[in-house]
């Protein structure tokens, strides 16, 4: 069963990782399912793209914090 | 609740030297005028609008429409490809709150705008409740609240007849209730005894009241506009820190009520409901619009923006995030929607309303820091905290909080320019009119904001009379002149271009209907319909008159001989 525990800075900076590289894997892939008005990546999805490079930042800074309260 | 003013907050520390009292007293005070004066200006506009009987934002009309269709017991989602041509694009529970007055006092544009301009005040004082609670300083909380109100978009559609400030109230009120609570600290003792016993996993939705009752205000939220979804998100993923097994669960069952109810109107209104509420609002986006708006919202609101990234910085990095911080996080966000095909600088109110909490917090919270002894030892006299908790510090602190207010409603001003009062006081605040019509708003030209003059009653008269006089149905562009002129309400001009746009809105029989000339008097303003219908207006219909209302020019048309 899923722990109750409070989740640790250390957590949180996974969970942000793990999020911005499903995001940014989501986001190279639309053009695979959806047809696209641009050749290779549009503005839309290099924004996009942008933002998860910052999640995964902001993540990547939070897991020296160790296993201080979220 | 001055003790803020005398800079002696909570009778801790040492006072301040005369001159800085005094000094800090009438800054706040000058500061306390500031935010009084521009909510003085929002109340003179809210009644403004509360005298106009037409539609001063385009789309409050039809918004009354799905009130009187909510009293007659008919859902506004439907077919809008037959006549009346019409549908409702959001959720039923702002028309159902505003129900009550219609039905009270008959189809009127003020029912909705009361409501609307109720919630606001409802969300700024629950935003000055939020910060007297975290910090203890009455005062710190009203100027919080009042700048909350003296926001431009706050200002700009608060007493409108649109759902957002509902939302906005909701959602606010939703935040306050949850943001002290600890799932792992306020269990009742009935909780823990059942969590305790078999029952296992759903014995964990034994949840104090508060959280049901936080929970119940989002899902309110949710179904008055559907941009709640991002404050919900903000809630549950704070849970989740909190205690992610009972996060989910109450993730869960909030879904299984909200679904329940999408699934129960779905069912109500033949599968209209999904498609005008979810498929009609994907539209498509604009970069430079989403960025334009985030630029705007940063440069008017510099002085709470910078406040609530501090606060959200150190809380992810040196505190424990709280919920209000998560809150901003998620409604900051969410802004990037106002990239969407009809979305607008509303979209932002959220996150202005997050920012005024967390100003408050930021400054009761450095206001509040002392020198401590932490494990056997002080801190560092030349640390950040110690300069931060130093006396010195309070009292440059003490003056440059009423000033950094008064730079935040400098930042927001808006005014009218015309007038025995507005006039000197225009001049003496040194700006003029922005908008051609008497109003000064820092973030330039606006449609929002300038008061309804004479002429415009006397225009929206002489359109609903027009109106009434057409044979026929008439096809108009708003709603209200048709409340005014006692005729049928046809069509939803937006919708039908969002819809007809996704694939969604087949115009054959409206395009028949104006070929066939049924309509007696077609009347626009923006021209918000699909481009084959405004074809077929220009090809069967030919102008009979223009009309200037609201700084707009509606375009009257009559059917060609």
């Amino acid at each position: 069963m899923l722990s109750d525990a409070p989740l640790t800075k250390r957590q949180l900076g996974l969970l942000l990782v793990a999020g911005g590289l499903v995001a940014a894997l989501t986001v190279l892939l639309v053009d695979v399912f959806r047809a696209s008005a641009f050749a290779g990546l549009g503005p839309a999805q290099l924004l996009a793209l942008g933002v998860c490079a910052l999640i995964i930042l902001l993540g990547l800074s939070l897991l020296p914090l160790g296993d201080r309260l979220a | 609740m001055m003790r803020l003013a005398w800079g002696n907050w909570n009778g801790e520390e040492p006072l301040l030297p005369g001159w800085a009292k005094w000094s800090s007293r009438t800054l706040f005070v000058l500061a306390a005028l500031a935010l009084i004066g521009q909510f003085l200006v929002y109340v003179h506009y809210a009644i403004s609008l509360f005298r106009f009987p037409f539609d001063y934002d385009q789309g409050e009309g039809f918004e009354l429409y799905d009130v009187v269709l909510h009293t007659q017991g008919i859902w506004p989602y439907q077919d809008s490809q037959v006549f009346p041509f019409y549908t409702s694009i959001y959720p039923p529970l702002y028309h159902l709150l505003t129900a009550p007055l219609v039905l009270a006092f008959g189809p009127a544009l003020w029912t909705g705008r009361v409501v609307s301009f109720t919630g606001s005040l409802v969300a700024a004082a629950a935003i000055a409740w939020a910060v007297r609670r975290e910090t203890g300083q009455g005062l710190l909380g009203v100027l919080c609240g009042l700048s909350f109100l003296a926001s431009n978009y706050t200002f700009a559609i608060g007493p409108l007849f649109r759902q957002h400030m509902t939302m906005v109230m909701f959602e606010t009120l939703a935040i306050v209730v949850l943001a002290q609570f600890d799932l792992n600290c306020e269990d009742t003792k009935d909780a823990k005894k059942t969590r305790s016993s078999s029952l296992g996993l759903f014995a964990s939705l034994r949840f104090p009241p508060r959280l049901w009752l936080g929970a119940a205000l989002l899902i309110c939220a949710g179904y008055t506009k559907q941009l709640a979804l991002a404050t919900v998100l903000a809630v549950l993923a704070w849970l989740f820190l909190r205690g992610p097994r009972r996060a989910l669960l109450v993730g869960f069952v909030m879904s299984l009520v909200a679904g329940s109810i999408f699934l129960w109107i779905n069912w109500r209104t033949d599968g209209w409901w999904y498609v005008s509420i979810i498929q009609a609002n994907i539209n498509a986006f604009g970069i430079p619009q989403m960025l334009a708006f985030y630029r705007e919202w940063l440069e008017l609101h510099a002085v709470l923006a910078l406040a609530a990234f501090g606060v959200l910085i150190y809380e992810t990095y040196w505190g424990r995030l709280s919920l209000y911080s998560t809150w901003f996080a998620f409604a900051f966000a969410n802004g990037a929607l106002s990239g969407k095909f009809g979305a607008g600088e509303s979209y932002f109110v959220t996150a202005t309303a997050a920012a005024c909490v967390l100003a408050g917090l930021a400054a009761g919270r450095l206001w509040g820091l002392s020198p401590r002894r932490r494990e056997g030892r002080e801190d560092n006299p030349r640390s950040l905290l110690a300069f931060l908790a130093s006396s010195r510090f309070k009292l440059v602190f003490t003056l440059a909080l009423p000033i950094l207010f008064l730079i935040q409603t400098r930042l927001t001003l808006h005014t009218y320019t015309e007038g025995p009062v507005y006039g000197p006081l225009a001049r003496l605040l040194g700006v003029v009119d922005s908008s051609g019509r008497g109003y000064y708003d820092s973030q330039g030209y606006t449609q929002l904001g300038p008061r309804p003059a004479r002429a415009d009653h006397e225009a929206g008269h002489r359109i609903a009379s027009l109106a009434r006089n057409a044979p026929g149905p008439v096809f108009s562009e708003e709603a209200g002149f048709m409340f005014a002129a006692g005729k049928p309400v046809v069509t939803n001009a937006f919708p039908q271009l969002m819809m007809f746009q996704a694939g969604l809105f087949d115009p054959a029989q409206l395009i028949e209907m104006i070929a066939r000339r049924e309509f007696g008097l077609v009347i626009l303003r923006a021209q918000f319909y699909p481009p084959p219908v405004l074809q077929a207006i220009g090809a069967h219909y030919q102008p009979l008159t223009e009309i200037e209302m609201n700084g707009f020019t509606y375009r009257l048309l009559e059917p060609r001989p």
